[in-house]
């Protein structure tokens, strides 16, 4: 089956230039986004995850950060070599994107209607009339209540869930061909947040969008996500389908992650986290990065860095476990308890 | 997909062990917080220079009046009118020290010459024969002296002010700070202006007059902090232990706030020193033969056209404080304000 | 609103009735009457006067009389200038203060907001270190030290501009330049920082992320945003202006208020004195009331909600 590449992004190196150096955010990553898929990409703060999408919107600020290698391959264009000029085209348009915090994310001083049609007008050079008529449907779309009236209103008379209802509505706008969406529903409520993706899960098949999803939550991920990359220290350490990222994990780090989800059954064990602190990418450790913090480290984990081992043909890892020499480790008794519940989350989807 | 060019041997996918103090480990020295904002005021080049101009400008404030033969307040109406002759400087035509005077219709003249006499007057003299280098020195120490006592106690009245009202809080509190908003909806002019009338001119009166409205921007600023730090635990715990209010103000909650205070104060010098200057202008400075920075530009402008030396010296010595005492507070709010750190 | 509104007309009347009062026992704590400066009158002379004016009346009664007149409009009559209303005296100068205030308000803001515009979208450039370097200099220097060294260098040694006087447009061109450097220095340093921190803010990153140009998200976006907050600092500016005003008319002989006020304080002219102050307090309260109703107006989450201004 030949699935058609929406966005492919090669071998990307970023780096931040900093008071203390540079600061190596990204090293080496590449993924591919196909069309109509969701490709979740999780990890802890700092590893890299909103960094890799702002660069694919080409939104990292100008004067300290640098993309040093690799391309972002959009349509046959690598989006890295575009003009500003260019890519403001590209942007709201084909690409868009939902941020963290519905509530800073809206212009606090120009009304919903506006800022909705802002794109239509000029991406699709609509009329202000027919641009306020979309807007008013767009709204519709996402949910909202009374719409006419709505539309006219300010972002501060709006709950933050519905904020977050807007700032869909003004990635949908266009109807992209990729959305990004940066952990849209952290800053929300539990039940705001189960309703923000179900509305994301309704729109893309509606619209036939594919999206990129950044979270920290694998609950999160395991509602929405076709594919799953998990990222460490400016790396993708494990890709594959959420399936297999749920039931078959083979990266430590990915183990680690599954494990520290809460767990409804069993209350009585504490809450665990992953030991040690996210490596300092202002001088990356030789190895693998995720090494110090790694209950089965190796020697050879701190003298190279993993490739990545092929598990199926959707899935990869990148740890010296899967190398054939290293010792069988069995993922801890977590990670094998929470495949049972995935089972019932996946089934009932 | 494996990376052929490393050599991999079998050994070394044995377990290693790592020590877990390592990846514990602080990577920035900790330094306290004078030793920090030392470190980012250095930084600032605008503010280190400020703050040895300053340095030099306070001590010839002291030293410069003595360095000339002449006392401030020696009048020779033989000698006056003098423009500025600096030996050794006199002979570079394009700096104002060679002792000459233009006429109206444009040609230039050596006055020293002109009128017989040997003598150097380094910033020349006034339309009394004062020398304007001892003058303009005592000038600025008399300004100093002044903006640092108001300075002084806007603190002083300011922080007791502030820590009273947001300590004891409540109705105490309603009502000191209705006083305030009444006081801050007058016009400072108009008090300043009122008090000088009636206190007549003079130091004192002219710090009074600065002080009765200067202090309500400390109060307010330092009893924000003290509603920030009351409910915090390390006051909190000292109240649990017993310590009297009196000592968690000035023990725990004003060592807390020397940055604010400090910042405060420093924005206060510049603003006293202008409303001297200002004073001076409308006829309600310091009287004869008192002399502070304000009432010589004033007195310079009587003549300015003929001898503007008179006016542009003192001007410049006020100029080159009030920027110095800006850049300097702009510096130390930069490297003190907690809301600035990264 | 409208009872915030009536909140805050009550505290001005307060405000003016406290002015009013302080600056009436004042002037009669001051010594020296204000007939001492003519010498040759005799000590009869001056009792005359003294008696017609009423100040030979008991404090109390004098006070009363004066806060009666006043509500009626009435300042009393000026002791120096042939028994002119001391309203007609204001009347008559405060013209070229308004003319010159204003200029220097407007010039001095709009240019301000400007430069710090630029300034925060240039961050770092030239353009950034000249402006905020003239915001220093602007900010530290007082307005009469400008005015001094604009007269000599601009206007007597250049000639460019007349020195002094008020005769039309181009005598208010050097005065309008001193007093405007205050306004210009602070709201562009105001106008930067504001800017840079929107510029910062989420929904700056979603306008790009919309696919706005550079010139949508500076003007349509960032400037408005930052402009807001920027209207605060215009109120205390205009006031400072009142403050500048005084010196900048004495130096450049203008008929302004300020010159006559200055002029009033030297001869003991204690109805002007007192009636310039009660018109410096007004305008202040005004100026200050002005602006929070106009920050109302142009930030739309205090205009729907009517909630408290800041």
């Amino acid at each position: 089956m030949v699935v058609e590449k929406v966005l492919e992004v090669k071998d990307l190196y970023i780096s931040f230039h900093t008071f203390a150096g540079e600061v190596k955010a990204i090293r080496g990553v590449s993924f591919d986004l196909r069309k109509g898929e969701t490709l979740a990409i999780v990890g802890e703060s700092g590893s890299g995850k909103s960094v890799t999408t702002k660069s694919i919107m080409r939104l990292l600020p100008e004067h300290n950060s640098e993309i040093k290698s690799g391309q972002i391959l959009f349509e046959g264009k690598d989006l890295t070599k575009l003009t500003d000029k260019q890519m403001q085209k590209i942007r709201g348009k084909d690409i868009s994107m939902i941020f963290q915090d519905p509530m800073t994310s809206l212009n606090p001083t120009m009304k919903i209607g506006s800022q909705i049609m802002e794109p239509l007008i000029k991406h699709q050079k609509l009329s202000k009339a027919a641009a306020r008529e979309r807007a008013i449907e767009l709204l519709k779309l996402v949910g909202i209540p009374k719409p006419e009236i709505r539309v006219d209103q300010y972002p501060h008379q709006f709950s933050g869930g519905m904020r977050q209802r807007v700032v869909i509505a003004i990635a949908l706008a266009c109807n992209p061909k990729v959305l990004i969406a940066d952990e849209p529903t952290t800053a929300l409520d539990v039940t705001i947040q189960a309703q923000i993706l179900e509305l994301m899960k309704d729109l893309q098949r509606k619209i036939d969008t594919s999206i990129i999803f950044i979270t920290h939550d694998l609950g999160v991920v395991a509602n929405v996500a076709d594919r799953v990359a998990v990222m460490y220290g400016g790396k993708i350490v494990e890709i594959g389908t959420a399936d297999e990222i749920f039931y078959n994990p083979q990266h430590p780090y990915t183990w680690g992650l599954i494990s520290s989800m809460p767990d409804m059954e069993t209350n009585d064990e504490e809450l665990y986290s992953i030991p040690g602190t996210p490596p300092d990418l202002l001088d990356p450790p030789k190895g693998d990065a995720f090494a110090p913090r790694n209950p089965y480290v190796m020697k050879i984990d701190l003298e190279q860095e993993p490739p990545f081992f092929k598990v199926s043909d959707t899935h990869y890892a990148a740890t010296w476990l899967l190398h054939p020499d290293a010792p069988k480790v069995e993922p801890p008794e977590a990670v094998k308890r929470r495949r049972n519940q995935f089972v019932g989350v996946k089934g009932g989807k | 997909m494996i990376n052929k060019e490393n050599v991999i041997i079998k050994d070394m996918f044995q377990p290693a062990h790592i020590d877990p103090s390592k990846s514990e480990k602080i990577a920035k020295p900790s330094l306290n917080f004078w030793q920090d904002a030392w470190l980012r005021v250095r930084k600032n080049k605008g503010a280190v220079t400020s703050m040895i101009i300053l340095a030099i400008i306070i001590i010839m404030a002291f030293v410069g009046p003595m360095l000339t033969p002449y006392d401030f307040d020696h009048q020779n109406t033989k000698h006056n009118n003098l423009p500025p002759r600096i030996q050794g400087l006199e002979n570079i035509h394009w700096l104002p020290f060679d002792g000459t005077l233009t006429r109206r219709n444009g040609t230039e003249y050596n006055a020293y010459e002109a009128r017989n006499i040997d003598a150097y007057y380094w910033f020349g003299t006034d339309s009394l024969g004062r020398d304007i280098f001892a003058r303009v020195w005592k000038g600025t120490q008399i300004s100093l002296l002044i903006a640092f006592l108001a300075a002084v106690i806007d603190m002083i009245i300011g922080v007791a002010y502030g820590a009273i009202s947001g300590y004891i809080g409540g109705r105490v509190d309603s009502v000191m700070q209705r006083i305030i908003e009444v006081l801050v909806g007058i016009p400072n002019l108009i008090i300043v202006v009122l008090m000088i009338l009636v206190l007549k001119p003079g130091i004192i009166p002219i710090v009074i007059a600065l002080t009765i409205t200067g202090w309500t921007s400390m109060a307010r600023v330092v009893r924000a902090q003290v509603l920030k730090f009351k409910n915090q635990e390390f006051v909190l715990a000292s109240k649990t232990l017993g310590a009297s209010d009196t000592s968690i103000v000035f023990k725990h909650m004003i060592p807390n706030m020397f940055g604010v205070i400090i910042i405060n104060t420093m924005f206060s010098i510049p603003n006293a020193i202008f409303f001297e200057a200002f004073l001076s202008f409308i006829g309600l400075g310091l009287q004869e033969p008192f002399a502070s920075l304000g009432t010589l530009v004033d007195d310079g402008f009587k003549s300015m056209i003929a001898f503007p030396y008179q006016m542009i010296i003192p001007s410049i010595m006020i100029a080159l404080i009030m920027v110095c005492f800006n850049l300097v507070a702009d510096g130390l709010r930069d490297a003190l304000d907690p809301k600035m750190r990264d | 609103m409208v009872k915030y509104l009536g909140q805050r007309l009550i505290y001005m009347f307060i405000t003016l009735f406290i002015v009013a009062t302080v600056t009436f026992f004042l002037m009669k704590l001051i010594p020296g009457s204000p007939f001492n400066n003519f010498e040759k009158l005799s000590e009869f002379q001056q009792n005359l006067l003294l008696e017609k004016y009423g100040l030979n009346d008991p404090v109390p009664v004098q006070y009363f009389k004066y806060m009666s007149n006043l509500v009626k409009g009435d300042l009393g009559v000026s002791f120096q200038f042939n028994n002119t209303p001391v309203t007609e005296l204001i009347g008559n100068r405060i013209g070229p203060s308004a003319v010159l205030g204003l200029q220097a308000m407007i010039l001095g803001s709009l240019i301000g907001i400007f430069l710090g515009a630029i300034a925060a979208l240039k961050q770092n450039s030239w353009i950034d270190y000249t402006s905020t370097f003239l915001a220093v200099v602007g900010k530290s220097i007082p307005s009469f030290i400008f005015a001094g060294l604009l007269q000599y260098y601009i206007a007597v040694k250049l000639g460019w501009l007349p020195v002094m006087l008020w005769r039309g447009p181009e005598y208010t061109i050097l005065p309008t330049i001193a007093l405007a450097m205050f306004p210009l220095s602070i709201s562009a340093r105001f106008m930067r920082t504001e800017m840079i921190e929107v510029l910062g803010s989420d929904y700056i990153t979603l306008a790009k992320a919309k696919g706005a140009s550079y010139w949508q998200i500076s003007v349509k976006h960032a400037l408005r945003n930052a402009l807001i907050p920027v209207v605060t600092v215009l109120g205390p500016l205009a006031v400072s202006l009142m403050t500048g005003s005084l010196v900048i008319e004495k130096i450049f002989s203008i008929p302004g208020l300020g010159e006559q006020f200055v002029k009033s304080i030297a001869t003991n002219d204690y109805p002007v004195i007192m009636g310039t102050n009660l018109l410096f307090a007004l305008l202040f309260v005004v100026v200050i009331l002005v602006v929070d109703i106009l920050y109302g107006i142009i930030d739309p989450r205090i205009r729907i909600t009517g909630g408290k201004a800041k």
